[in-house]
């Protein structure tokens, strides 16, 4: 741990060191003088700052670690920073970070182990008068939409909020509609980046549509989500129903029930679900298809949400393919290379659609281009 | 695998440490930097390992042959397959798009099929130093390495992904002996890494998140006043993105012992586009220069020629980022904008104003590496360039530059005092070069030139930007045709954009005082102040995840 004086240098460096004092060419002499370590010390600072960074933040590394596929590394991060949270907290240790967060204006995140989405009942299994059994169409039962305030004309002057929000499928998705939309309405975007709802421990969906609400006062939200939950889903009881099976199908219905009446506010709003085009990968397209039943079913039991599926517009006779016919006739490249998400093209010829349903909702001509 | 993140923060520390375990034996060294290099490429994609092994393969037993046989024809048919595979996992789907258009359009039917080709992260980066190296086997200033310190070269990991691109002439020579364990520029690394994940979570994600997107996303709905601040601020954005990234891998180098070119020298202080150039992505730029530029003869064919070729060097330049109309574009403007800046200069140039164009041949022999001095650039990395070439480097004008040495040419006029073979001579126009940069140099007429070049650049870029050629144009019409209030226009954003800006005013006697000042410290004193500084840094950026490094895209 000592300074010890260089050796020697020879050969190439030799010449290096010669020719860099020769012509006074190091940059800052002293700095360099001055700014040398041993290798050994070195590793011990890296690491040392690496583990002090590890404790200060367990809570971030847990977070950070939830929002991680399902796989080895989560199960790595998870295993070191689950313990290490439940040390430091005793502790206080996570004070420093968390009081500097909040110095710099953000709040602490919620706790997923809490979240509405995991605990609310759905309304439709404890209204079953107002939940439609199993894959019966909208037709059963009461109308939902009775209950539904009409949509207003919106002006210029006071245009149609919007919210499209959701995962990474809005990033593209939320542009081409605000530009395919007239003048009145006003559109915004909110992606959440590698979230859903399998997972309010990372991010949870049902807090933040009720923060979007009161921010954003939106009239119409659009949702695109799904595209990472393509995943087994923990109850709060600890149990992990694993994706796929029907029990994490109806769970997840259920789940989006509990969201999409929080962004409607029975009936005040209205919600347009999007579901998930094709993927590529045939274990994440046989996911998507049954996250579109259950999300397609949990809207038809709440007021005011409807859900549109995109599949006929963006794929080759139901099957997944990168490239599309727009409406005119054109070839365009409308998925990216991870054979999930949309191109600006694909979502291009998504817009429209969306545009098309909601005219159809709309009084006639509230929406004219 | 991305730089701030868990995952990688745990490589690290362990490469780290076994790297200069093992640094004193380099047959242990080599494998195990290259096995620690392959793992962090493959981590996302293991498949894409192949691609890169197999690039290693053929470049190497391109370079073997050229250096045999000296057969221009083996070279050519090298860099046509290293260009081949850049053309099918970068720009197949682009191509076979555009002429299904254009034949559609006239009634044909399609001849390519339209596939989606996977792109393997890093493929340009890679791809450009194979190249260079085949090329400096072939004319002479590099010897074939052998296989396994071209591999380690090819796939060193902190350049892999996104840069620099670092000449083979200055990293194999690296390898030949072990890296010195006792002087390890820990303040420096330091600085870098953190300086650029400030840069990077700090300023360019609050910009984009804030402004940017939403503005290039729908500029429809956006006012002139928003459109104008988003200009500015993707100007920044990208600046602090991409130069965070260098700066990042660069750092995180020196911690192994290693030493990259600098990538970026305040490139928006720059009063001609000609020093932009030598100032943004320095390392593309060069390379551009010795392999596309002068190749196509340089200014040495005549001035319609020379325009010619800066036009085509600027274009494929373009291009290199990405399959798109918007890159070309965005390349084609800058390339026809050196050309007007050039005629403009001859018009006004005077005999004894500036020294004449000296093109220099290359060196035959493999010079040995020296550190020569790197001046206006905060917390440089001293660059390894040729020892017998600086003094040649030093008295060609920048643009034309000879094909072998050289990695930032400082301008012309106070440079040629540079070239003195007398040191004092050398020395006095150094410092005077220096204090001429440091004190911003020239006046008004200066000032005028830094901002019209920042303004075209900033107009520039947003053909780079927008997702398409017609949302480019939108928002240019929009920037001077919408009034209106500019919500997005907040406070914490504008403060970034200029803290952003001002980067470039941070003298360079400040970054090294913090560095002494750092190196200073006790590790004892250092450790805790590293770790607050990460910490303020993340607690500033909030909890939402770091976004991707936009040149990951190229």
């Amino acid at each position: 741990m000592t300074t010890c004086s260089p050796a020697p240098p020879s050969g190439p460096e030799r010449a290096a060191t010669r020719l860099a004092a020769a012509s006074e060419a190091a940059p800052a002499p002293e700095a360099d003088v001055v700014d040398a370590m041993p290798a050994r010390r070195v590793v011990v600072t890296v690491a040392a700052v690496l583990v002090l960074l590890a404790v200060l933040r367990a809570p971030a590394m847990v977070h950070a670690g939830e929002g991680m596929r399902p796989g080895t590394t989560r199960a790595l991060v998870l295993g070191v920073a689950r313990p290490l949270a439940r040390v430091t907290h005793p502790l206080r240790l996570d004070a420093p970070d968390r009081g500097l967060a909040r110095a710099f204006g953000h709040r602490p995140g919620s706790s997923g182990v809490a979240s509405e989405l995991a605990t609310a009942a759905s309304q439709a299994t404890a209204n079953p008068a107002a939940a439609p059994h199993g894959a019966s169409g909208p037709a059963g039962g009461p109308a939902p939409a009775a209950i539904v305030a009409p949509p207003r004309r919106p002006t210029a002057a006071d245009p149609l909020r919007v919210l499209v929000t959701g995962d990474s499928l809005t990033e593209t998705l939320g542009p081409a509609i605000t530009n395919a939309v007239p003048g009145t309405v006003r559109v915004r975007t909110e992606t959440r980046y590698g979230t859903g709802l399998a997972r309010p421990d990372f991010f949870d969906w049902a807090s933040r549509a009720r923060a979007q609400l009161g921010e954003q006062h939106p009239e119409l939200v659009i949702v695109a989500m799904g595209g990472n939950d393509g995943q087994g889903i923990t109850r709060p009881d600890g149990t992990v129903l694993p994706a796929g099976t029907p029990a994490w199908a109806a769970e997840y219905q259920r789940r989006a029930d509990v969201v999409m009446r929080i962004w409607t506010g029975s009936g005040q709003r209205r919600v347009l679900w999007l579901g998930l085009p094709p993927a590529r990968s045939h274990r994440l397209d046989g996911y998507f298809h049954q996250l579109n039943t259950a999300a397609a079913a949990a809207a038809t039991g709440v007021p005011g949400a409807t859900y549109l599926d995109l599949t006929p517009w963006l794929s080759r006779g139901g099957a997944y393919s990168d490239y599309l016919s727009t409406a005119d006739g054109r070839t365009v490249l409308a998925r990216s290379r991870d054979g999930v998400h949309l191109t600006l093209d694909g979502a291009r010829i998504a817009a429209t659609h969306v545009l098309d349903t909601l005219r159809g909702v709309w009084p006639p001509g509230a929406l004219r281009p | 695998m991305i730089f701030p993140t868990i995952e990688f923060a745990a490589f690290f520390a362990v490469t780290l440490a076994l790297s200069w375990l093992l640094m004193p034996r380099p047959r242990l060294w080599k494998p195990f930097v290259l096995g620690a290099s392959y793992f962090f490429y493959g981590y996302a994609d293991a498949r894409f390992v192949l691609l890169i092994v197999a690039s290693t393969l053929l470049n190497q037993a391109a370079a073997r042959a050229v250096h045999r046989y000296r057969d221009r024809r083996l070279l050519a048919a090298a860099v046509a397959c290293d260009l081949g595979l850049l053309g099918w996992f970068k720009y197949y789907g682009f191509f076979a798009l555009s002429v299904d258009r254009a034949l559609a359009d006239v009634g044909l039917p399609a001849p390519l099929p339209l596939l989606q080709v996977a792109l393997p992260v890093g493929i340009s980066f890679f791809t450009f130093q194979a190249i260079s190296y085949v090329v400096d086997v072939y004319r002479g200033g590099t010897a074939p390495a052998p296989l396994l310190d071209f591999a380690v070269y090819e796939a060193f990991f902190p350049h892999l992904v996104a840069g620099p691109i670092v000449r083979a002439s200055e990293f194999l020579p690296q390898l030949t002996s072990p890296r010195d364990p006792t002087r390890v520029p820990v303040a420096r690394a330091a600085l870098l890494i953190l300086g650029g994940l400030a840069k990077k979570v700090v300023l360019a994600d609050v910009i984009a998140v804030r402004l940017v997107d939403p503005v290039f996303d729908a500029p429809g709905q956006r006012s002139s006043g928003e459109i104008a601040a988003a200009v500015y601020g993707y100007a920044v954005q990208i600046y602090c993105d991409f130069s965070a990234y260098s700066d990042i891998a660069i750092g995180l180098a020196l911690l192994l012992g290693f030493r990259f070119p600098d990538n970026f020298d305040r490139p928006y202080a720059a009063r001609s586009l000609q020093e932009f150039w030598r100032r943004w992505h320095m390392t593309l730029s060069r390379w551009l220069r010795d392999h596309v530029y002068l190749p196509l003869g340089g200014n040495r064919r005549g001035r319609r020629r020379t325009h010619a070729n800066l036009l085509i060097t600027m274009t494929l330049g373009g291009l290199w980022h990405g399959a798109s109309w918007n890159f070309v574009v965005w390349g084609a403007l800058h390339g026809g904008a050196l050309v007007v800046e050039r005629q403009v200069r001859t018009w006004r140039a005077r005999p004894d104003d500036s020294p004449a164009p000296v093109e220099v041949p290359a060196p035959v022999e493999v010079p040995a590496p020296v550190e020569v001095p790197r001046p206006r650039s905060p917390a440089a990395v001293p660059a390894v360039v040729p020892a017998a070439v600086p003094v040649a480097v030093a008295i060609a004008v920048p643009g034309d530059a000879p094909a072998r040495p050289a990695t930032v040419l400082p301008p012309p006029p106070a440079l040629a005092r540079l070239a003195s073979p007398h040191p004092a001579v050398r020395r006095g126009a150094l410092h005077r070069h220096r204090a001429a940069v440091a004190g911003g140099g020239g006046g008004a007429r200066a000032w005028l030139a830094r901002l019209a070049v920042f303004h075209f650049v900033c107009v520039t870029w947003v053909f780079f930007r927008a997702p398409d050629l017609a949302t480019a144009g939108r928002l240019l019409s929009r920037l001077l045709t919408a009034p209106g209030p500019a919500p997005l226009v907040t406070a914490p954003v504008l403060a970034a954009i200029a803290a952003g800006l001002a980067t470039a005013a941070v003298p360079r006697s400040w970054w090294t005082a913090t560095r002494v000042r750092l190196a200073r410290l006790p590790t004892a004193a250092q450790i805790p102040l590293l770790t607050l500084s990460i910490m303020i840094i993340y607690a500033v950026a909030g909890p939402g995840q770091v976004s991707p490094f936009i040149y990951f895209r190229f």
